[in-house]
């Protein structure tokens, strides 16, 4: 069965990426600024979280022009977990509202399709919807009251239009877990290896085959001016198994779709590793 | 002809997400790829811009931003609901409390007699948002009287039927004349009906419900001035003047051989009867003379013109088609010794136009979207819009419009 891969490497709260749009948290505590949920930075020190417990708390984003967005991601580090949220947009700044969508975010994960009723939550903790894409230009995240004592906590948000590579698939070979390992090692004289702790953050390079010129409008913009500009970029490697969902940086090495032999238009190899994985004890 | 290459794209504008803004961006802001981007004014003085949004429902859109409207009800090959990007002109519509009939202006008391409420669920979803009214007896009525100067006048509502089966009808000449507007049973939704366009001064609108204890539930009474409806304009104690849409996007190309690939929802003024009084515009190229421009035409019968605007000016009619979405490709050729022009709306290319004189260069280096001029604008939504380079086919730009 062909996989349905999803990359989303754009971002509205991005104020680097989208330098006119504003954000603004209902509250922004000193140190917990809302400008901290697009920093692309994974450490839970780095958040936004208002200042007033068991109250509703509302992020928004006024955009410079109408921009369409299809996704929502909050990364790994959150505290909403079996709470409600609400991703609203509208046209008016709020005095009239559209849904977009309005979800207790499930407490476990569970394989699933990205575009399920309750979105996904991703193994290492992150949460992702697709919804129909709506275009608007104000959107903004609410979250009802969580609680006695609680506050929310949010250490990466996307929100963005997602692409899928020409054909609806990545070229062989590849895999969503495919990873090299990272470790310290020093081998005796005997032939006997001392290893420090092993990192193995996924790697690999995404292998895309466009079918036409116009194809590459689309994977230009996404893949090498978003993300190959260094910003970090979600790998959904089938939008029916999104749990696996990881969040990648492009390395050092060469990126681009080229023109090669074989192939007519273009062909590009995305080199890319895992940004900061979750580290396992 | 080969295939149009992106290389061949001048200008696109699109309500399709592809490039998560409504032109054509190949790359992000810092490197430069959203300077040719759309400027786009409404100067409501208060937001009174209906959109339906797609989740059906109506929304408002601030002054000065685009509506991306789902209204039309169009579905793209794999079965996504189409949004297309609304430009209408400036129209009034003069009927107060026009989602409240319980308001003292709503005159309730004629034949048998009208009982107003306003306990139900309008087009913006909110409960109690919206009228319903029952009637007492036969044939009662539910009347505003509206002062103002004679014109044309175009009244349109939303109904929905909650009892009965018996006959609605509507007036706006003070029940000389009565259309039936509604009949057949209680429906889910709401639907917009219309009456033929009337000239009058000072018209006294509303309902009569022919048959005692029947219901229905109103939103959005609109009395406005034209031969065909316009989106809907929420009114409570003063007429509500919802501003003209324009946008304009650069356009840093010059005189050429040029094909213009548009998709839109099929307009309402494409099937009203009468003089529409304007031509709904499409797009120009530059803003005056040594300008072309795609429009509808204002005339009895219903074109779709492209007009070369020079020292000998050229205009290419060609009939609306019938169909939801339009497609519409012109060819304009020789630009630089004049122009001509040949059009293809789904049918075949027809024979080219007589040739323009004179044409030099644009006069302006922009392009209008939604309309040639004020008071010229689309009353429609349009899809998708490109300029491309050199003499393309219809086939080749749906291609691209898809690719």
């Amino acid at each position: 069965m062909p996989l349905a891969p999803l990359l989303l490497s754009d971002n509205l709260y991005n104020q680097r990426l989208y330098p006119s749009h504003t954000l603004v948290g209902d509250e922004e505590p000193a140190g917990f600024e809302a400008w901290h949920v697009a920093t692309g930075r994974r450490t839970v020190g780095d958040r936004w979280q208002p200042a007033t417990a068991n109250a509703q708390h509302i992020l928004t984003l006024t955009c410079d022009r109408i921009r369409w967005a299809d996704t929502c991601i909050l990364d790994r580090g959150h505290n909403l977990s079996g709470k409600e949220v609400v991703l609203e947009c509208s046209d008016d700044n709020f005095t009239t509202t559209q849904i977009v969508a309005d979800i207790v975010l499930p407490t476990v994960t569970q394989g699933g399709p990205i575009t399920g009723a309750f979105g996904v939550l991703t193994e290492e903790g992150a949460w992702a919807v697709q919804f129909p894409a709506r275009p608007a230009s104000y959107w903004r995240l609410r979250i009802p009251a969580m609680g006695t004592g609680l506050l929310p906590q949010i250490v990466g948000l996307w929100l963005g239009l997602s692409y899928t590579p020409s054909g609806g698939a990545l070229w062989l070979p590849w895999g969503e877990d495919s990873n090299t390992a990272s470790f310290a090692e020093t081998v005796s004289e005997w032939g006997w290896a001392g290893r420090g702790p092993i990192a193995t953050p996924n790697d690999g390079a995404l292998q895309i085959r466009l079918a036409s010129e116009f194809d590459y409008e689309l994977a230009r913009y996404h893949l090498i001016e978003v993300f190959g500009s260094g910003r970090p970029m979600w790998i959904c490697y089938d939008t029916a198994q999104a749990d696996r969902l990881f969040l990648a940086l492009r390395t050092k090495t060469r990126l681009g779709f080229e023109y090669q032999p074989g192939w007519w238009p273009r062909q590009g190899g995305l080199p890319y590793v895992e940004s900061s994985p979750l580290r396992i004890t | 002809m080969s295939a149009i290459q992106p290389s061949d794209l001048l200008v696109r504008v699109t309500a399709k997400p592809r490039y998560g803004v409504l032109t054509r961006r190949l790359a992000p802001i810092a490197r430069g790829g959203e300077q040719l981007q759309e400027t786009f004014a409404r100067a409501d003085a208060t937001p009174c811009a209906t959109l339906f949004g797609w989740d059906g429902k109506l929304y408002t859109a601030a002054a000065n931003k685009p509506r991306l409207d789902y209204s039309d009800g169009l579905v793209d090959a794999a079965g996504n609901k189409l949004s297309t990007i609304r430009f209408e002109g400036s129209r009034v519509n003069v009927v107060l409390w026009n989602r409240d009939l319980t308001n003292a202006a709503w005159v309730k008391t004629g034949g048998g007699g009208v009982t107003a409420a306003k306990d139900q669920t309008g087009l913006d979803g909110i409960a109690s948002s919206c009228s319903r009214i029952t009637a007492n007896g036969a044939n009662g009525t539910c009347l505003q009287a509206i002062t103002l100067g004679s014109s044309a006048r175009f009244q349109s509502v939303y109904l929905k039927r909650l009892v009965g089966t018996g006959n609605i009808d509507m007036t706006m000449d003070n029940g000389a004349t009565w259309t039936t507007v509604l009949t057949g049973a209680a429906g889910a939704t709401f639907t917009r009906v219309t009456i033929p366009t009337q000239t009058l001064a000072n018209p006294t609108v509303g309902f009569r419900i022919v048959t005692n204890a029947d219901s229905v539930a109103v939103d959005f009474v609109q009395n406005e001035g034209g031969v065909f409806q316009s989106s809907p304009i929420a009114v409570t104690t003063v007429a509500v003047t919802r501003a003209a849409d324009s946008l304009t996007v650069p356009m840093p190309f010059g005189v050429q051989d040029l094909t213009m690939y548009v998709s839109m929802a099929r307009p309402a003024h494409a099937d009203a009867a009468g003089t529409i009084g304007s031509n709904p515009g499409i797009f120009a190229l530059g803003t005056a003379a040594n300008q072309v421009r795609g429009h509808a035409n204002l005339g009895a019968s219903r074109n779709l013109s492209l007009y070369i605007d020079s020292v000998t000016d050229c205009e290419l009619d060609t009939a609306i088609p019938a169909g939801n979405p339009l497609t519409i490709c012109w060819q304009l050729q020789n630009l630089t010794t004049g122009g001509k022009s040949r059009c293809d709306t789904g049918s075949g290319f027809g024979a080219f136009s007589s040739l323009a004189s004179g044409f030099a260069a644009f006069n302006a280096q922009t392009m209008l979207v939604g309309s040639y001029a004020a008071g010229q604008e689309l009353f429609g939504g349009l899809i998708d819009l490109m300029v491309v380079g050199g003499l393309r086919t219809l086939a080749e730009c749906l291609a691209a419009s898809n690719a």
